[in-house]
């Protein structure tokens, strides 16, 4: 197990060599450039074009960047911002909690509805549960999600019903110190009356708009396991035997339907943690997504690459988590390298 | 990035328990983005100037809230010379600097920081200009290095501009927001304690708020300058709640948590009109939207091909169609709330059969173009793929086969700027300062070609006009020399000229005295609520 | 059915087999009622698409210029002209979403075929070969992960040039990922099973072993990705509504995609 680590981590040490070459050519093969950008619709001379490029540090040949840059983020320093001018690694630590908090609760909110779900429709199969669930399931899947969390903000929160906030993370009027950057968290550490449920009635719409297409994906793809398994011999043999069913269904057959849905929650846990830029947009939630995609269309260089950097670091823990649960789940699959 | 300066005392006042909110006023501005920064010289965002420079800081004269006239601010009077190379500031005495968590004043507001904030931008060799990253796009844009020969303290109310040539504009230019003046006493502090930086992060200004606290993506936070010069603002505290997009903006707005929003959609307007609890303000745009052929490229080097495709434009259907009415048709490259906008020039009238004639007359068959639509919506274009195609079926009517480009923003803005650029563009400017020549001189100029001036046209009748109308003082002179650069312009038709779109601004009935700001911007200062 | 009884099978019965699975299979569907119900769906959608010109009452593109924003002939105002309306500058939104299903059906199924088969055959490889290839695999996958879909989509694009058919590449690499990681997880649960041991100690080769012992018991999950990935590719999911300066788009010319709702047609997947 420990080796399995080991080797594990040390194979993510070439992945992000390869991020950082490919984060640092990726965003200066697209046409424009910072400069370009700041000026706007003004436009800027060529000669003041290359003033500015020269004093934002890209005059010099390009493998010299590189290699400063490789030189930089081997010490951790990960660069400033060319917009705001803060450290990137600070501006993605203050706005990553927000994600984190966010897609925490979208994937309990999926798992905890569509891992029964999933198994209650494989059960009865052919049912009408079965059926509205799986329409349901292609429905919320098909779903724009930008119409979507339209339609539920327009429906709850907006008068008469008025039952959940619009947007943002906790009441305006709230104004305290947030040392962890979770809100549920710190609006508990503040010790304000109503901090922590105005937090977590902020977090209803997002999170159900966020859940929404992990639950159609983790629901459809349980079920489709279940059935599966719930027609290989030896959960028939278990049946014959006479185990009782929910004994059948959760001990023998559930384990053995595990991995699928398990790899599709690591994928969806991966993504989500890349962030949502249509989820935070739409609810103001201050999270990577939307600070990743601003950071592209500025030609932020700094931002782009390090926000990449970060994001791979954490897709690739999440990975080497879901790995870790499969030989959990089956001992026979043994740990590889 | 998450500041919190100056939390305990003030986190006391504004927070939490409703009873002290209801007390206190405040007013929530659902702003559509975070700031770069909140120094106005580093940026050239309207996102920016609202956090900063037009809560935050004053300039030597300022426009009068809702206008275009120019009215003192921190200089009381100024005289010009009669060469106009010479601009004398007298400032007004008594001004307060806010008082922040890590800066208390010692001195009133003086010369030395007006020499600071423009030495800064100016000289190369000033301590500050390498500080957060020393681009001063703005002070740079209005060509002002070059322009600035020398900027004296005569006395510490008394600081004289001199420059290397004559520039009407000089005095509007001195009202935009990279223009805020900012501490110098704070600014020496912050060199000698070593984060020089803090003086773009954490501002200290003459003007009626001061920047409490600010989260990155969430929330600014705002309070009233009590000792402000012109009176402590009506509201106490005045929050941006950043909410990015514009239908959510409506629904926090009917929702109540928002007082103000700028930019609605235009498929909402209709629903605004129509809700009791929000007033629609509106007001015509300082902005023009054209769209600029490439006056380089055969045969759009001949103004009547150009005038031809003007002609088979059908324009009151991209009102209709585009704006939702929510427009105005253009016929001069400047708008008519401009002065010098000249009345007199006839707009090509929408006529397929003559723009088929003049362009056989031309010789031009079989003609193949391009139009570029950019794909982000700009306050002159609210959607400019939905007029490129308007525009493809009008020029498909007369044989011009056109077909649409789209490129995503930043390699719009670079690709559009090149001369060997295929087919016309479509792309439009929103006033910096009100004056015709931030319009003409920047957009139609010869010193634009392969740059701001996207049609690359470059026009000797029409440049001596503006160049000359640069340097005149007398404002009648001047007005008449930009009416006839006007007159040059529709015959040479280097743009079509589309529209000119009016702003939307809902604001909650409770709101008072809020004023349509015509550059774009948001002032609150001035604005009360009234439970 | 076990796959293990398929690679007993004697060669020269298959073609008998195959027409009788078939005909079990067709039973079995028409048992179902829902499966029907989709399939008659399937078919009306690919009618309307193949004879999109003929179905249509109007050109998708042309501008009826006394006729924008007309609504529903449901609502007040509306006309049995125009029965779903016109759009802003007055084209005909049923002729719009007849021969937009021609343009969706045609990204859904070169996308996910794309993804599919290239993603099957790397999980695969992935799951069987163990060591520097799979490592390989996995970590590519990882930055495809990592990076935002936008981007992905902008250069692959910028490098390939605009146009519809680089679009849905860049589409497929981008939910390629997906496919990978499912068959991987499947191979490498499925090959601890004993049928897989039998098939191997019967001299199976590895190529047979791949795709024909292992492969069509790592389906089940497959499938289920890859109709909700259909959808997925469809939508463009990650269409950006962000206002002011700062909503990228891929850059895209017209004329191919012209007949999509002009709100919703640039293809970059990923975003919610």
């Amino acid at each position: 197990m420990l080796r399995f680590l080991i080797t594990k981590f040390a194979q993510m040490i070439p992945t992000f060599f390869g991020i950082t070459v490919l984060s640092f050519a990726f965003i200066r093969l697209l046409p424009g450039d910072p400069a370009t950008l700041l000026a706007g619709e003004r436009g800027v001379t060529p000669e003041r074009h290359a003033e500015l490029m020269a004093l934002l540090g890209f005059d010099k040949p390009i493998w010299q960047q590189y290699l400063l840059y490789v030189a930089d983020v081997l010490q951790g320093d990960l660069g400033n911002s060319l917009v705001t001018r803060q450290p990137v690694l600070e501006e993605f630590f203050t706005l990553f909690p927000a994600t984190l908090e966010l897609s925490i609760c979208a994937m309990i909110f999926a798992t905890v509805l569509g891992l029964p779900a999933g198994i209650i429709a494989a059960v009865k199969r052919g049912s009408w549960f079965d059926h509205t669930l799986m329409g349901s399931a292609l429905t919320g899947y098909s779903m724009p999600i930008f119409w979507w969390a339209l339609i539920l903000i327009i429906l709850f929160s907006t008068p008469p019903l008025s039952w959940t906030p619009v947007s943002g993370r906790i009441d305006i009027l709230y104004f305290f110190d947030q040392p962890t950057g979770f809100m549920l968290i710190d609006s508990l550490l503040s010790g304000e009356k109503g901090a922590f449920w105005s937090a977590l009635s902020h977090l209803v719409l997002p999170t159900i708009v966020l859940g929404t297409i992990p639950l159609a994906v983790i629901a459809r793809q349980t079920r489709s396991a279940m059935l599966e398994v719930l027609s290989e011999d030896y959960v028939r043999t278990a049946r014959a035997k006479g185990l009782a069913p929910s004994r059948v269904i959760g001990l023998h057959a559930l384990r053995n339907a595990l991995i699928p849905v398990i790899t599709v929650i690591g994928l969806l846990v991966g993504t989500l943690l890349g962030g949502a830029i249509l989820t935070e947009t739409i609810f103001a939630w201050p999270g990577i997504g939307k600070w990743m995609v601003d950071s592209i269309s500025r030609r932020d260089y700094p931002s782009v690459q390090g926000g990449l950097l970060l994001i791979a670091g954490i897709v690739m823990i999440v990975n080497i988590t879901v790995e870790l649960l499969y030989g959990l789940i089956n001992p026979r699959i043994r740990y590889r390298r | 990035m998450k500041r919190t300066l100056s939390m305990t005392a003030l986190g006391l006042i504004m927070a939490a328990s409703v009873t002290a909110a209801a007390e206190a006023k405040t007013l929530v501005f659902c702003s559509e983005g975070s700031p770069e920064g909140f120094n106005p010289s580093l940026y050239t965002a309207g996102t920016t100037f609202d956090a900063s420079s037009r809560q935050v800081f004053n300039k030597l004269v300022e426009f009068t809230t809702g206008t275009t006239n120019i009215e003192p601010a921190l200089a009381e009077t100024w005289d010009v010379t009669d060469d106009g190379l010479e601009y004398t500031f007298h400032l007004r005495k008594g001004v307060k600097w806010q008082t922040t968590e890590n800066f208390t004043p010692s001195r009133d507001f003086n010369a030395d920081d007006v020499v600071f904030s423009f030495a800064r931008q100016w000289d190369k060799n000033h301590p500050y200009h390498g500080v957060s990253g020393g681009a001063y796009e703005y002070f740079n844009g209005m060509s002002m290095p070059d322009l600035i020969k020398d900027i004296v303290k005569v006395d510490d109310y008394t600081v004289k501009f001199v420059l290397n040539r004559p520039e009407a504009p000089m005095i509007a230019n001195l009202a935009m927001d990279f223009a805020s003046i900012l501490s110098a006493e704070y600014a020496d502090k912050m060199m000698e304690a070593g984060t020089p930086e803090k003086v773009d992060l954490e501002p200290v200004g003459t003007g009626p708020f001061q920047l409490v606290a600010y989260q990155k993506d969430a929330v600014i936070r705002y309070k009233a300058h009590p000792a402000y010069w012109r009176g402590k603002a009506d509201i106490d505290n005045l929050i941006f709640a950043i909410t990015p997009d514009a239908s959510v903006r409506y629904q926090k707005l009917k929702a109540g948590e928002c007082h103000v929003m700028p930019y609605p959609n235009p498929a909402d307007i209709e629903a605004m009109k129509a809700d009791p609890d929000i007033n629609l303000l509106q007001q015509e745009g300082l902005n023009v939207g054209y769209l600029a052929y490439n006056a380089l490229k055969p045969p759009f080097d001949n103004p009547a091909v150009r005038k031809a495709l003007n002609l088979a434009i059908n324009k009151q259907a991209i009102i209709d169609g585009v704006f939702q009415g929510a427009g105005k048709i253009a016929k001069n490259p400047i708008p008519p709330t401009i002065w010098s906008y000249n009345e007199a020039t006839v707009d090509d009238a929408y006529n397929p059969d003559t723009a088929k004639a003049l362009l056989e007359e031309a010789g031009v068959t079989n003609l193949k173009t391009a139009i570029w639509a950019m794909p982000v919506q700009r306050p002159y274009n609210p959607n400019a793929r939905r007029m490129a195609e308007l525009i493809q079926a009008d020029w498909a009517a007369i044989g011009v086969e056109a077909e649409i480009v789209s490129y995503e923003w930043g390699e719009y803005l670079e690709r559009s700027k090149s001369k060997d650029r295929d087919g016309a563009v479509l792309l439009g400017w929103t006033g910096d300062n009100g004056d015709p020549d931030n319009f003409l001189a920047v957009l139609l100029g010869c010193d634009g070609v392969g740059g701001s001036n996207r049609a690359q046209w470059c026009y000797k009748p029409f440049e001596d006009l503006i160049q000359k109308a640069k340097v005149v003082s007398d404002n009648d002179k001047r007005a008449e020399l930009y009416k006839q650069a006007q007159t040059v312009f529709k015959e040479q038709a280097p743009w079509a000229t589309i529209a000119h779109s009016v702003v939307f601004k809902p604001i909650r009935k409770e709101v008072k005295n809020f004023k349509i700001d015509p550059f774009g911007g948001h002032v609150f200062y001035g604005v009360d609520i009234e439970e | 059915m076990s796959s293990s009884d398929e690679a007993l099978k004697i060669p020269a019965a298959k073609r008998n087999v195959r027409a009788e699975r078939l005909r079990e299979f067709w039973h079995y569907f028409s048992e179902n009622n829902g499966a029907v119900a989709g399939l008659g769906i399937i078919v009306l959608l690919v009618l309307l698409a193949v004879f999109a010109d003929v179905v249509a009452p109007h050109s998708p593109i042309h501008q009826y210029r006394g006729h924008f924003l007309v609504p529903p002939v449901w609502m007040e105002g509306g006309s049995w002209d125009f029965i779903l309306g016109t759009d802003a500058v007055g084209r005909d939104m049923l002729s719009r979403l007849i021969h937009g299903a021609r343009y969706s059906l045609y990204v859904g199924t070169v996308v996910i075929t794309i993804a599919f088969s290239a993603g099957i055959t790397l999980g695969l490889i992935a799951g069987f070969f163990r060591g520097t290839v799979e490592t390989l695999i996995a970590r590519t996958m990882d930055i495809i992960l990592a990076f935002p879909a936008i981007l992905l989509a902008l250069v692959l694009v910028t490098i390939l040039g605009p146009s519809l058919t680089n679009a849905m590449i860049a589409v497929a690499v981008v939910v390629l990922p997906h496919f990978v990681r499912l068959t991987r997880a499947s191979v490498v649960s499925e090959s601890t099973r004993d049928y897989v041991t039998s098939a191997r100690v019967a001299g199976a080769r590895l190529p047979r072993l791949m795709f024909v012992t292992v492969l069509p018991n790592c389906m089940a999950p497959l499938i289920v990705q890859a109709t909700l990935s259909f959808s997925n590719a469809i939508l463009g999911r990650g269409r950006r509504r962000v206002p002011g300066p700062g909503a990228p788009t891929p850059p895209r010319r017209s004329g191919a995609p012209c007949c999509r709702t002009p709100a919703s047609s640039s293809p970059a997947p990923g975003g919610w």
